[in-house]
Order: structure tokens, then C-alpha cells, then sequence
């Protein structure tokens, strides 16, 4: 089986870890837990092949501390990363700001990954806001960054769509 | 001036006619005919100018002759400033040179030109007309080399006018004698002019040596001017100040044609190199034209006014000979015609003029010719003679060709790189390799700082466009390199590798110090003086013990991880139900691997994570540069077995290094080798387990202890065996009487018996060994025993003897007595027996002390030994027997009081055993009776009867041995002493 690392990197709180337990556990917690240092997640997915055959991809998900004022997230822990999920939290807009830092140090340490931009936790703020919000971030300027969506972990919006799209995307 | 301006106009009028060329080639030739001009006239009219002019002409000469064009111009504008006959007479060395030089120049044609062009067209026509003058010789010289269509018309021009001035010279000269007298300066006769002359020849031969040494590129042409220069000088200093102006002319006239011919001969040798036959021979017409021209110089000696209408003549004269030929060759031909009429008319017209004027109508000649010079590109007629002057000057000094070279090679260069790029790289490319490795040969440093900045940049790029090309080509040399660099500078080597090297020493050292640190901990600790103590009681060695105490050592798993995302690569772990979650495992120990990587480690150490310890299991981490080794194991790993996982590691990464590399997720880009290395050592911890087992090891300290105990036991063994033999055999002495009393030591060694003590004869000395053998039969006996003969007790000899003699008494058959007296014994008695006697006196002998036995013993037969027989039912004696034995027997018994007798009587065991017992006693009662009447006491006599046979009778034996009777002494209790 093939197996890809992938890490959930963002600011702290936006919900790294919510999307994960969401993706891997199917469960959800208003609990807030704070991530020290790294938490390794596992998850087999299918990921739908050229011919219509599937191929049996092994999600290595490293669940990164989130960035805080005075700690920066390390970049060796993102070393070996084929993809990564940047998140952000749509209620707080300067971690939405943050943005593009991650995906540059992402880059910067993983030449060749692609990254995915999940603008979480949707679900508190209304659609409007939100399409304003889609449309300030696309990063379209940027080929690695696969797309930008919004998600919840609360919902289970898009959840799957980011990790899917991501796995494909490693793996083609 | 106002025929300078006329001149200047009708000059201009023709300009729209002529084309450039024709100009130019008339022109051409008449500066060349113009310079002889100056030159006469010079001669002929005394200076006006001072002598400072003289030196600032010279001075402008002795100027670098490569500042160009433009310096020339100086000097012949110096020239140009004279007015007075020893000026121009300086013109004219001055022009000559300036012809001479003109070979020079054109070597710097391109430059000088170029420069020209440079110049404004208002500046050039406000030029001197000395300044054209010069132009235009320069522009004769050098159209004479080129190959322009108005050469042939040159050639005559300068012919016709030359055969002018000839005469135009000659006359001016001797016209201009009476001005001699009013030179300035320390010229100021004819004479003065002459002496002008010689002190500018001088001057300019000082200047033209220097000049020559720096710039004439024609040898040739150098030695022409000095040719010309000495044809100057010698009329000049054989000439009589006075000189009449025909013997003046003549010799002006001469000068003039050696000039000339010098001229001729320097065109001519440039034409033969560079124009075609006919070229040739056109010009040799010329030079041939203007040496008749000057032959006949006397003839044309006229007036003054005379001149112009010569010129114009002449002019006319050979125009037309030209327009012809060249209507034949040139369709502009008679617009040269013309032009060359005009200026012939003009000259002519000019001839009487003053010179001033003539220069006005020069510049403007000039000022065309710089402007036909620019149209046409004279530079690339000059190209052919350029490089013959440089191959000439080669010759001639290789520095000033080099300086010749200099500045033009590097514009040629460019100029053809920017042509023909490939061509010139073809060019260049052959010589590339043999010039780099000679300046490597010449300045090693160079070569390096030219291309150390880039081999950088190259080996980049080399490794981007084939990545292994670089690695293969260096990988042979590397380990040489390091060794040559240590040897080199060992320190630098040391400083380079320290952050690698020194951080995995430190590593190996903490694990040897360690080692070493809890064996010393375990020595001192009360449990290692505990395990000393057990292994000493138990007969094991301490090894064993704590081998025993790490028992349970156990390989759980092992994982080859990808450094960077923590991937599993490989791995190997027991069929086991409780198998780890490798992914898990491996994502969180890269995780913790780079928290202490980030966190823990500070800047600058290269340090790795090595071990995780964990109760009683550990992670042993071996790490290399794309991955590393993580070994779950129970219980406390052995040397042994690190030295196996770095070895794995080292397996792995030296021969899968690449696919290792390379890992991005998929296990199956592994080769199965090397998850066999990894089972590999699955395996062989639980081999090493069984290998050392303690029952193994008891059995090699069975084995050694055997090895030590058992020599050791049989040693004790033989020594015990000893010791018993030795305390039998000194038992076996001390119970011979005549030993006991000596100290005889008994030592048992090797199977061999040694005795060691005193004793006081020989005799006793092998009694001594005699009893040893007899006791231990078949080993060896050392006799060491030492004989002494110690002198004798009479005493204890004496008692000795007594007791001997009490012993041998007892026994039957003896009766003795003995004397002792100083070591002799005297024995007297009777024996019955004669080996009694040999008893006695052996036994005697023996005895310490005792060295002689005389005996005197005599031999007695013993009567109790006989019987007496009776017959058959009878007890009745034999009268012989009583007669006989019962007497001997009586008398044995009167000798020997003390003796009691038993009688015995026997039957024989036929008939009535009854009857026969009491035949048996009655015969021994028969015979006591005949021993008591013969006096013996009864008492003495005791009577048996017996039916049984005598003991030495049997009862196959006849019957009448049995019917006897026999006797036994004995000695009654209490009466034995």
C-alpha cells in the first residue's frame, strides 16, 4: 500500500484537529484540546484512479500544534509532506491573513506538494460572508494550492472533499 | 593670395566634374610634383623664418610617430610656416622624410584615416596648404600601392609635372641666391642655408634614428630615405657656399633626382608587389619620365615666367596622353582630363607665384582629396601593404611590431569575431586546449583565478544537466583527495569533518565509557561483589552470572523509517498477534526525532537521537542520511547486537541507498532485501540467545575447571599415593629390628622410591633397600641411604650376642653358648642338624659389633628322630633296640635334664581297633619302662597311644611302619628357661 504524509497546518484554533477527528473518527467536539507539538492520524482512503479503477492510498495525517504569536510552526515537522491542508478559521479574519505564509513555508519546505486551503468552521458565518470571503482567497495565482473551500468540521462540510481531492491529487 | 583664391575657385568649379577617383589619382600626382616644388623653392629663396621654427619642425618629428596623422600634419604644417629658402630646404628633408615615412604611415593608414575622417570637412579646408601639401604626398604614396583606376594618369601627371618643376627649380634657385644674405638667425647666407640645411639634416637624422627605432615598419623603405637623406647631405657639404646657380642647380637638380628616383624605387618596389604588370610598367614609365625629366634639367633652366606655361605644357601634354589611355579604361576619363588640364593650367599659372598661394590652391586640392579619401575608403587599397609592413617590420624588431600590433589586434579581433563568429571559434578552437595548458605550464596562478570564480557555476551545472556524471568522476579520486588533504593540512581536514565525525565518536565513546562505567559500577556495587561471592561458591564465572541476569533480551520489532515524512520503509516484526502499529510508531518517533532535532539540540551540534528508553524496552535509533534504523527491543541489547543494527544500516544504506532516497510512499519501490536485512536481525537476537545460553556457558566453565581441577586432583592423587608408600615403607623398615633404631626418611617422586638416612654398615644399608623392594614390589628404589661405620658398643654388643645365642638355644636341636670379646664370638654346643650350625654363626655375624664368629660347635644326631618298630600283635622291644636307640635316647635325656619326652605308640590298622589301641600303648609303656629302668624319671616320660599312622606315614604305606614307636620332646611350662 502506499502511504503519504500529509499536515494540517494553520493558526491556532481554526479547528486542525476538529477536521481530522471529522475525517478519521466521523466525530465532532466543541471541546477545544490544544495541540502540543504533533499528533499522528491514520486513515485508508480509495482514491478513484485513470481507468476507473481505485487505488488504496494510507493518509499519514500529522496534526501540527497551531501557529501562535509567539511560536511558529517547525518546519521539519513538515519535511516528507507530499500535501497539506491550510486552514483557517472564517470567524477570525487574521487567520485567514496567515494564509499565505503557510502555504509559502509549506512550499518552501516541499518543493513538489500541493496544498489545500480550507477556510473552516463556515458554518458561523453567513453565506454572503462567506462568498466575499471565497472570492478575497483563491490563490489561484499559485498551481500547487488546489482549491479553496469552505468547510466545517461541526457539518462535515467539504471534509471529505479536501482530503479526497488532496489524496488524488498526491497520488496522480 | 588673390591667385590662391582664384586657384581655390577654379578648383571648386571642377569639383562637381571630377568624380572622387580621377581627383584623387591626380592629385596625387601632383602633391608629388608639388613637394619636389616646395622643395626647390625652399632652396631657391633664402629664409624668412627663424631657426626656432627650424627646431619646433624637428621637435614635431621626434614626436611618437603612432600619435597619427594629425602630428604629421604638425610638422609639415610646421613647414608650411617657413618663408624663406632654408626653411623649405628643411621641407624638402622633411618631406623626403615625410615620403620615407609615408611607407611608416601607411602602416598606420587605417588609423591616421580614420582620424582624418574624424576631422571636420570646415577644419580640413581651412588647412594650411603645407598641411594639403603633405596630404597629398601622403595620398600619392599611398594611391601608388593601390589599385584605383586613375593610377595610370598619376603616373604621368607626375612625370609631366616633375619634368616642370625640374626647371621651375632651377630657376627659382638661382633667382633666390641674392636673398641668401638676408637669412635670420644663425642662417643667414646661401651658405647659411646649406649650413640649415646640414644642422636640420642632423637634427633630423637624430630625430629620424629615434623615429626610426620606434616607428618605420620598412626596413627597406628606411634605408631609402637614408639613401635619399645622404644624397641630400654630400652635395650639401661639398658645396661651395658660393656656388653659382648653375653649379647650384645642378646639384639641386641632382638631389631632386635621386629624390625622385628614391621615391620612384619605393613606389616601384611597392608596386611590384602589389599591382599588376602593366600597373607596373606605367609607373615605371613615370619614374623612367621624371628621371629624363630631370637629365635634362639644364636644358630647362628658364626664366621664371617661363615655368607656368611649361607646366601647363607639360601638364597639357601628358593630360592628354592620359585622357587617352584612360578613355580606354575609364569612362570618366575625361572628366580626369580635364581636371588635370585645370590643374596643369593652374599650376602653371601658379608657377611664378608665391608660394603662399600655392599652398592656398593645395589646401583645397587637399581638402578634396580628404573628401575622396573619405568617399572611396583608401583603406582598403592599404590593407596589403599594412600586413606586408608588419611581416616586414617583424624582421626588423619584434618589439615594435608588437607595439604595432598592439593596438590594432584586439579591433581585428573583435572586428572578425563580429563577422564571422563560428569561423573565428573554428580558428581559435584548435589552439584553445594547447594555450590553456601552456599558461597553465607558465602561470598556474592565472589560469586559476580566471577560472576558479566559475568551476562552481560549471559543476552545478554539470550536476543539473547528468547528476551522476560529477559523483562518478570524483567518487575514484575522493578517498585519495582526503588523504592527500590530510596529509597536506591536517587540521583544516580536522575542523571540516569535526561536526560529523566528532559527534559519532562522542557517540561511540559514551557507549564504550558507559560499558565501561557500569562495569566498574558493578564491581564496586554490593551487587557485583554479591554475583562475585555466587559465582566463586557455585564454581561459575561471573560472565555467566550476568549473562543469566540479562536474560530475556528480545527483539520486538524492527522499522526502516523515512527520515523526512516519517514513512515506514521496511519493516520486520515477530508473527505475533500484538504487532505494533508501524505507521503510528514510525510518524511519531521521526516526530519526536524532530521536536529534539528542533527543541533540544542547540545550534551548531550535530547530534541525533539514539535511543528511547522506555521500563524495560528501548528504541534503538541508527540513523543515516535518508533514513533510519528503529530497533524495538526488550531487555538490555548487547554490543554485539548494535554493532549488527549499525551494520544493517550501513547494508541498507550502501546498497539501496537510492531506492531508499527516493521512497515516497510506496512500499513496493522496496526491494525485498532489504526487509530481509531487517528480519536478519529479528533473528539473530533470538540466535543469540540461544547461542548463550548459560548452559553453554557452564559447560565452558566445566570445561575449564576440568582443564584447571584435574591436573590438580591428579597431582594431589599421586601425592597421597606417595605419601601412603612412603609411610609403608618407613613402616616396613622401622619393623626390622636392626633398623629401628636409625632414622631412615622414605620419599616417593616419579615411581621412584629414595632413601635417605644413616646407618651404620653396609649390611644394613641394603637391608634397608631389601625390605623397600620387598615391600613395593616393582618401583623403583633410590638407595641414598649413606653407610656408616659407626664403631661398635661392646656393651650393647655383648648383650646382643647373649640375646642371639637365648634365641637360636630355643629352637631344636641347638644347644649353645656363646662368648663376646671385643667383636669376637666364640660359639661352642652341638646341633642337630649342620644348616643349624650356618644359623648360628650367620646370626652371630650380624650383630652390630661383632666381626668375627669362631665356632666350635659340634654335630649331634638326634635320637628322637628314630623309632622303634615291633611286630605284628607284639609289644614286646627288640633286644637291639634297647641295646641301641633306648640308650642314645637316655643319654640325650641325662644331657639335656630339662627335656620331658613323649612316648608314642602306634598300630597298624589291621584288626581290632581296640585291641590295637591298647597294643599301641602297651608298646609305649614297653619302651618307658626300659627308659625308667635305665634310671630315667618317670616324670620325665609321658605315655600316648595312638591307632593312627605316624604323622609322616600313610595308609597306603605298609602296615608295618605304623607298628612303632616314636618320641616328642617338649619342655614343660615353667622349666623353658
Amino acid at each position: 500500500m502506499i502511504s503519504k504524509k500529509i499536515c494540517m497546518i494553520g493558526d491556532f484554533s481554526v479547528g486542525k484537529t476538529s477536521l481530522i477527528r471529522r475525517f478519521v473518527d466521523r466525530q465532532f467536539s466543541d471541546k477545544y484540546l490544544s495541540t502540543v507539538g504533533v499528533k499522528i492520524s491514520r486513515k485508508a482512503v480509495e482514491v478513484p484512479g485513470e481507468a476507473g479503477e481505485s487505488k488504496d492510498l494510507q493518509l499519514l495525517i500529522w496534526d501540527i500544534e497551531g501557529q501562535t504569536k509567539f511560536k511558529a510552526i517547525a518546519p521539519s515537522y513538515l519535511l516528507g509532506a507530499k500535501g497539506a491542508i491550510i486552514v483557517a478559521d472564517v470567524s477570525r479574519p487574521e487567520t485567514i491573513e496567515s494564509l499565505p505564509d503557510h502555504i509559502k513555508l509549506f512550499l518552501s519546505v516541499n518543493q513538489k506538494g500541493f496544498t489545500i486551503v480550507a477556510l473552516n468552521k463556515f458554518d458561523l458565518i453567513d453565506s454572503e460572508k462567506m462568498e466575499k470571503i471565497l472570492q478575497a482567497n483563491q490563490f489561484k495565482e499559485k498551481e500547487q494550492v488546489l482549491g479553496v473551500f469552505p468547510t466545517s468540521a461541526k457539518t462535515g462540510a467539504n471534509v471529505d472533499q479536501i482530503f479526497a481531492d488532496l489524496a488524488a491529487k498526491m497520488i496522480g | 593670395m588673390g591667385t590662391s583664391k582664384q586657384n581655390q575657385a577654379s578648383l571648386s568649379q571642377q569639383d562637381g566634374l571630377l568624380s572622387a577617383r580621377q581627383a584623387a589619382a591626380q592629385l596625387e600626382g601632383l602633391v608629388s610634383l608639388l613637394l619636389g616644388l616646395e622643395f626647390t623653392k625652399g632652396q631657391s629663396s633664402p629664409g624668412k623664418e627663424s631657426s626656432d621654427q627650424c627646431v619646433g619642425d624637428s621637435q614635431a618629428w621626434r614626436a611618437p610617430y603612432d600619435s597619427g596623422r594629425h602630428e604629421t600634419q604638425k610638422r609639415v604644417g610646421t613647414g608650411s610656416y617657413t618663408r624663406d629658402g632654408s626653411e623649405k630646404l628643411w621641407q624638402l628633408g622633411t618631406e623626403d622624410r615625410a615620403v620615407g615615412f609615408g611607407g611608416s604611415y601607411v602602416g598606420y593608414g587605417t588609423e591616421a584615416l580614420s582620424r582624418e575622417e574624424k576631422q571636420p570637412d570646415r577644419q580640413r579646408s581651412t588647412a594650411s596648404s603645407d598641411n594639403s601639401v603633405h596630404q597629398a604626398g601622403e595620398a600619392a604614396t599611398g594611391s601608388s600601392y593601390s589599385q584605383q583606376p586613375g593610377d595610370n594618369e598619376i603616373g604621368k601627371a607626375l612625370e609631366a609635372l616633375s619634368s616642370l618643376l625640374l626647371g621651375t627649380t632651377t630657376q627659382r634657385e638661382t633667382g633666390s641666391q641674392g636673398q641668401q644674405g638676408s637669412k635670420s638667425g644663425s642662417q643667414s647666407s646661401a651658405s647659411g642655408s646649406t649650413e640649415g640645411l646640414l644642422v636640420m639634416q642632423a637634427e633630423l637624422e637624430s630625430a629620424s634614428v629615434q623615429d626610426r627605432g620606434k616607428s618605420w615598419s620598412s626596413p627597406k623603405v628606411a634605408s631609402e630615405i637614408l639613401v635619399t637623406e645622404a644624397q641630400l647631405v654630400t652635395p650639401d657639404s661639398q658645396r661651395n657656399p658660393t656656388r653659382e646657380s648653375e653649379e647650384g642647380s645642378e646639384y639641386d637638380v641632382e638631389d631632386l633626382a635621386a629624390s625622385l628616383e628614391t621615391l620612384g624605387n619605393l613606389l616601384t618596389g611597392r608596386q611590384k608587389q602589389e599591382k599588376s604588370p602593366s600597373q607596373q610598367s606605367k609607373v615605371e614609365k613615370t619614374k623612367i619620365s621624371v628621371e629624363s625629366e630631370l637629365e635634362s634639367g639644364d636644358a630647362s633652366q628658364q626664366a621664371q615666367t617661363e615655368v607656368g606655361s611649361s607646366v601647363a605644357q607639360k601638364v597639357a601634354q601628358r593630360t592628354g596622353i592620359s585622357s587617352e589611355e584612360g578613355s580606354e579604361s575609364q569612362p570618366a576619363s575625361p572628366e580626369v582630363e580635364s581636371l588635370v588640364k585645370t590643374a596643369a593650367s593652374s599650376l602653371g599659372a601658379i608657377a611664378g607665384l608665391e608660394s603662399d598661394d600655392l599652398r592656398a590652391v593645395i589646401a583645397k586640392i587637399e581638402q578634396k582629396l580628404a573628401d575622396i579619401e573619405r568617399q572611396t575608403g583608401v583603406i582598403n587599397p592599404l590593407m596589403p601593404l599594412v600586413s606586408e609592413l608588419i611581416g616586414m617590420d617583424l624582421t626588423l624588431t619584434q618589439e615594435e611590431s608588437i607595439r604595432v600590433i598592439v593596438p590594432i589586434i584586439d579591433k581585428v579581433i573583435q572586428e572578425r569575431s563580429r563577422e564571422d563568429r563560428e569561423g573565428m571559434s573554428a580558428a581559435l578552437a584548435d589552439l584553445l586546449p594547447g594555450a590553456i595548458s601552456q599558461q597553465i605550464k607558465k602561470s598556474p596562478q592565472e589560469i586559476a583565478k580566471a577560472i576558479g570564480p566559475e568551476i562552481g557555476a560549471a559543476i552545478k551545472e554539470q550536476i543539473r544537466i547528468e547528476r551522476d556524471s560529477i559523483s562518478e568522476a570524483l567518487a575514484p579520486e575522493m578517498g585519495r583527495a582526503i588523504k592527500a588533504q590530510i596529509e597536506l593540512e591536517r587540521d583544516s581536514m580536522v575542523d571540516a569533518l569535526y561536526p560529523v565525525i566528532g559527534s559519532t565518536i562522542s557517540k561511540y565513546m559514551a557507549e564504550v565509557i558507559r560499558s565501561i562505567n557500569e562495569k566498574v559500577e558493578n564491581t564496586l556495587s554490593p551487587e557485583g561483589i554479591k554475583r562475585k561471592i555466587r559465582a566463586t561458591m557455585q564454581g561459575v564465572s561471573e560472565a555467566e552470572l550476568i549473562l543469566q541476569e540479562s536474560k530475556g533480551f528480545a527483539t520486538q520489532a524492527v522499522f526502516l523509517i523515512h527520515k523526512e515524512s516519517g514513512l515506514v520503509i521496511a519493516e520486520a516484526q515477530p508473527d505475533s498477534e500484538q504487532r505494533m502499529e508501524s505507521e503510528m510508531v514510525a510518524g511519531m518517533l521521526t516526530a519526536i526525532r524532530s521536536f529534539v532535532n528542533d527543541c533540544i539540540v542547540q545550534s551548531g551540534e550535530m547530534s541525533e537521537l539514539d535511543a528511547i528508553d522506555y521500563g524495560e524496552s528501548k528504541i534503538i535509533l541508527e540513523v543515516a542520511g535518508y533514513s533510519y534504523l528503529a530497533v524495538v527491543v526488550k531487555g538490555e541489547a548487547s554490543k554485539q547486537f548494535i554493532a549488527q543494527v549499525r551494520q544493517a544500516m550501513g547494508t541498507i544504506v550502501q546498497r539501496y541507498g537510492k531506492q531508499v532516497e527516493e521512497f515516497e510512499g510506496d512500499t513496493e519501490t522496496i526491494p525485498e532485501q532489504v526487509v530481509q536485512v531487517l528480519e536478519k536481525l529479528l533473528q539473530t537476537s533470538s540466535k543469540e540467545k540461544a547461542s548463550k545460553s548459560p548452559t553453554a556457558l557452564l559447560a565452558i566453565a566445566i570445561v575449564v575447571l576440568s582443564a584447571v581441577l584435574l591436573p590438580w586432583a591428579i597431582h594431589q592423587q599421586h601425592s597421597r599415593r606417595d605419601q601412603l608408600l612412603e609411610d609403608r615403607t618407613v613402616a616396613a623398615i622401622a619393623s626390622a629390628p636392626e633398623l629401628s633404631v636409625y632414622n631412615i626418611a622414605v620419599e616417593a617422586a616419579e615411581g621412584t622410591l629414595i632413601l635417605k638416612g644413616r646407618v651404620p654398615n653396609e649390611y644394613l644399608r641394603l637391608k634397608a633397600e631389601d625390605i623397600v623392594k620387598n615391600q613395593v614390589p616393582g618401583m623403583a628404589v633410590d638407595n641414598q641411604i649413606i653407610a656408616v661405620e659407626v664403631p661398635p658398643d661392646p656393651v650393647l654388643a655383648a648383650k646382643e650376642v647373649a640375646r642371639v645365642t637365648k634365641m637360636l638355644n630355643s629352637s631344636d636341636g641347638v644347644s649353645i653358648s656363646t662368648h663376646y670379646e671385643a667383636g669376637n664370638v666364640t660359639v661352642k654346643g652341638t646341633v642337630f642338624e649342620a644348616e643349624s650350625e650356618q644359623l648360628i654363626e650367620q646370626a652371630l655375624a650380624e650383630i652390630p659389633g661383632v666381626s668375627s664368629v669362631l665356632s666350635t660347635l659340634q654335630l649331634k644326631l638326634n635320637p628322637l628322630n628314630s623309632r622303634i618298630y615291633f611286630d605284628l600283635g607284639s609289644a614286646e622291644l627288640h633286644p637291639g633296640d634297647a641295646s641301641s636307640l633306648l640308650l642314645q635316647i637316655e643319654e640325650f635325656l641325662h644331657e639335656y635334664p630339662e627335656i620331658h619326652l613323649m612316648v608314642i605308640g602306634h598300630s597298624d590298622r589291621i584288626g581290632n581297633r581296640a585291641k590295637n589301641q591298647q597294643l599301641s600303648i602297651q608298646r609305649a609303656m614297653a619302651v618307658k619302662r626300659t627308659l625308667e629302668s635305665m634310671g630315667i624319671d618317670p616324670r620325665r616320660l609321658q605315655v600316648f597311644g595312638t591307632v593312627k599312622n605316624p604323622p609322616d606315614v600313610s595308609d597306603d604305606s605298609p602296615p608295618e611302619l605304623s607298628r612303632c614307636v616314636r618320641f616328642e620332646l617338649f619342655i614343660p611350662v615353667g622349666k623353658g628357661e
